[in-house]
């Protein structure tokens, strides 16, 4: 990024900072499609093998802990409600209170984190593995493993990009606190927060069929 | 706040045209949104408390499909957004629609792995001898501590207090046998608790344990009992628990039983 915008507020081979915001959107949605058939294929894969093996499935989710997993969902819904008010800001161009929710944000995003680490430790401790990796005892169903390595992929997989959000949201505090945007020219943020939503949307697929499926 | 080097009117007409594509929406939408999904979660999580067999799923779906058209209406403002952005989003679910509609297709038309038929060592009692399994005895109770140990112990703890290694990351804890008897949940007579052991106990990490023996699962439930504290019984489902001894006891020495899943059987087969 140079510092040519002082003069010109959009890249050179836009009309305007509008046509360069359509366009950027239509990217960003173009990329989430993507995000949501990675997934989706995660949870065509799960449910298929929940309809095989549904006592499976009802006895190993009973060792997930239903409350971390509610908790870290109220977390990352108020993170995607900072987020959408990050962008409500910058749009009024009250630049401070831009960047207090997009701290918020990144806050929400530690805890989940956080919660997350936890609950990976108990299953680790208690042998709840992936695969060949897995020693959990007293199951009474076969094939818990199999479990286990969907919520590992499938938890693993969002963790990272709750990640990398994370590191788009630092990259776009670094840039707000720059001035590099105002209500006219938000692009990068709203883009950030439309990946930041999809997050939080997967999650809200993720809880009631991995921590509540009995 | 340092303002660009636009003419006022110039900055006026540009965000009027800008806002004309990015309606301003009101911050209370926002947190309205939030307020929704707050209660929406709360409702999913209460339900998956509640055993409604299938329709358990079917909440839940229904609730984060739900959740996540509040999500995308509002936060991402697809509501407010170009009907190309919808329809690129709406393009990914028409995707995802398709794939599982044809691999849940090819699942449905085949038989579904079978549950094998693994011949069960049949039962030894008559319904003459019921009687005797349901009255506690010394070599009973010897016999259901053994049988606890190798089938019970890994969750319900080598005491029975409930805190085997297995059961410490469940939800809700495995059973402490030492505690009220009031508080079992199919209540604690001989019959109860005899089809507790058959059934599991829904909606806990409480299995079916039918592929133990009926006298096995005699010895299990007196030996059990013997660990309580007072003598209180409560039998809440007495009439179940009797009617399925005698059918099982009938049973014995019929046909095969189906317990097993094909997988697990050949897994057996193979030590």
């Amino acid at each position: 990024m140079s510092d040519s915008h002082a003069h010109a507020d959009h890249a050179h081979h836009f009309d305007s900072v509008e046509h360069e915001f359509e366009a950027g959107k239509l990217g960003m949605w173009l990329f989430l499609v993507t995000e949501i058939m990675l997934f989706g294929v995660f949870f065509a894969a799960y449910g298929l093998f929940m309809y095989l093996y549904p006592e499976m499935y009802k006895e190993a989710h009973h060792h997930l802990n239903k409350m971390m997993g509610a908790f870290n969902t109220v977390v990352l819904l108020i993170s995607s409600l900072t987020m959408a008010l990050s962008i409500a800001f910058i749009q009024r161009n009250q630049k401070g209170k831009s960047m207090a929710m997009l701290a918020a944000t990144f806050v929400c995003a530690c805890i989940f984190l956080v919660v997350k680490y936890f609950e990976y430790m108990e299953k680790i401790h208690h042998g709840l593995l992936p695969g060949k990796f897995f020693h959990g005892e007293g199951f009474t169903a076969p094939n818990a493993a199999l479990f286990y390595s969907f919520y590992f992929v499938m938890t693993g997989t969002h963790g990272i990009h709750v990640l990398i959000g994370m590191g788009a949201i630092a990259w776009i505090m670094f840039r707000m606190n720059r001035g590099d945007f105002n209500e006219r020219k938000y692009g990068a943020v709203e883009f950030v927060g439309l990946y930041w939503h999809i997050v939080d949307l997967i999650w809200i697929f993720l809880f009631p069929l991995i921590y509540l499926v009995g | 706040m340092d303002h660009k080097h636009d003419d006022k009117i110039g900055v006026q007409k540009h965000v009027k045209e800008h806002h004309k594509h990015h309606p301003l929406i009101p911050l209370a939408v926002y947190v309205k949104t939030l307020l929704a999904l707050l209660v929406l979660t709360i409702i999913t999580v209460k339900i998956s408390y509640v055993d409604l067999g299938k329709f358990n799923i079917v909440a839940n779906l229904g609730i984060a499909t739900l959740k996540a058209s509040l999500v995308m209406a509002f936060f991402m403002g697809l509501k407010y957004d170009t009907v190309l952005n919808r329809a690129f989003i709406l393009s990914s679910f028409v995707a995802l629609t398709i794939l599982i509609v044809i691999c849940a297709s090819d699942l449905w038309t085949r038989p579904k792995p079978e549950p094998v038929a693994v011949k069960q060592a049949t039962s030894a009692i008559t319904i003459a001898e019921l009687p005797k399994y349901e009255h506690s005895s010394p070599e009973l109770v010897a016999k259901g501590k053994e049988l606890f140990n190798t089938n019970c112990a890994v969750c319900h703890g080598p005491q029975g207090n409930g805190d085997g290694a297995g059961g410490s990351s469940l939800s809700p804890k495995p059973r402490n046998f030492h505690s009220d008897g009031a508080t079992w949940t199919d209540g604690n007579t001989v019959q109860s608790i005899y089809y507790t052991l058959a059934m599991g106990s829904p909606g806990t990490g409480m299995a079916s344990y039918k592929s133990l023996l009926p006298e096995d699962r005699f010895a299990l439930l007196h030996y059990v009992m013997s660990l309580e504290p007072n003598a209180h019984r409560v039998g809440k489902v007495d009439a179940k628990g009797e009617a399925l001894e005698k059918e099982e006891v009938a049973g014995a020495g019929g046909p095969p039983k189906t317990v097993l899943p094909i997988d697990f059987a050949i897994e057996r087969v193979a030590h």
